[in-house]
């Protein structure tokens, strides 16, 4: 492990929240799945057993490595029977978080609820287009996919996605 | 939208907006995350519990193995019917006896003719009335 403080932990560090939220898409949401995917692709990385070769940006080379552990992950879901049951609950925000207005609650839970229901090719090209703010190139890159098929997912989510949103009377 | 280009549509970065800033709201600090205790990896558990599986099958399989070169001396019931009906014609023959024939050698045709028994009165039985000997229970050519 490095030493703490270290440039890529810096880095790392900065782009936690986006990462985080890279990570419950990759975990259908689940929060507590998510924590234990990004800790595992944060050790992967920070004890070297994943390099960043330079080839792609920090971001998009370490949301392929949270993808990857996070079908990892669930390759061992049948058994969770093992997960610990002495877990400390994660529900609590942290102490910096202000109550938010209740409509935006309900919009984040209606378009969550949405997202979930779309396959999950789409559902990644649209958390890393419209969520993260990434090109269609950038997060074919981080599916392992081409960038035809990137855009096709891209499109059929978007329609399905607005419609979706309709049908739970979510507007801009 | 052309691959360089940002998301078009106005409406879904709003809603995904909404999402990112509640999720943002509720993400654990970077510090938790990466100071939280792994979970025990499935794998550590299963190592040990496959290994002793298989090794119980492999004892299990070398008992069925050595069951099986016993099994002509534990031959079942219609086999061995099969071979004391079949026996004292060679028996009262002047050839000389052979030796008990494995089990193996029985083919399906070979079986002891067992149709006498649904000769058998059984309605006697269930009646309380049955027979005082179980005679007819005895093929006929070697009853007395």
């Amino acid at each position: 492990m490095r030493e703490p403080g270290s440039p890529l932990e810096q880095e790392l560090a900065a782009m936690h929240a986006a990462s985080f939220g890279w990570a419950l898409a990759c975990c259908r949401r689940d929060r507590e799945e998510a924590e234990d995917v990004l800790q595992q692709a944060y050790v992967k990385v920070l004890s070297g057993r994943a390099k960043h070769d330079g080839r792609s940006s920090l971001k998009t080379w370490f949301f392929g490595v949270v993808r990857f552990t996070a079908l990892e992950h669930r390759r061992w879901s049948a058994l969770r029977f093992l997960r610990r049951k002495d877990a400390p609950e994660t529900d609590e925000l942290p102490a910096s978080s202000r109550p938010d207005p209740a409509v935006a609650r309900e919009t984040a839970a209606a378009v969550s609820e949405a997202l979930a229901e779309l396959p999950e090719r789409q559902r990644e090209v649209l958390h890393l287009t419209f969520y993260e703010g990434l090109t269609i190139a950038e997060a074919a890159q981080i599916m392992a996919v081409s960038l035809g098929t990137a855009r096709q997912h891209y499109e059929r989510g978007k329609a399905s996605m607005l419609a979706l949103l309709d049908r739970r009377g979510v507007r801009g | 939208m052309s691959e360089d280009e940002k998301p078009d549509d106005a409406r879904l970065r709003a809603a995904m907006q909404a999402l990112r800033e509640d999720d943002t709201r509720k993400a654990p600090t970077f510090e938790a995350v990466r100071a939280k205790p792994s979970r025990p990896r499935a794998l550590r558990a299963i190592y040990p519990v496959a290994g002793a599986v298989a090794m119980a099958a492999g004892v299990f399989a070398l008992y069925l193995q050595s069951q099986r070169a016993d099994a002509p001396s534990m031959a079942s019931a219609p086999v061995a019917a099969a071979s004391a009906t079949s026996m004292p014609a060679v028996a009262t023959s002047a050839a000389p006896a052979e030796p008990a024939a494995p089990v193996a050698r029985f083919s399906r045709d070979d079986v002891a003719p067992l149709d006498f028994l649904l000769e058998a009165p059984s309605h006697a039985f269930a009646a309380g009335a049955g027979p005082a000997s179980l005679d007819f229970l005895v093929p006929p050519e070697t009853s007395r």
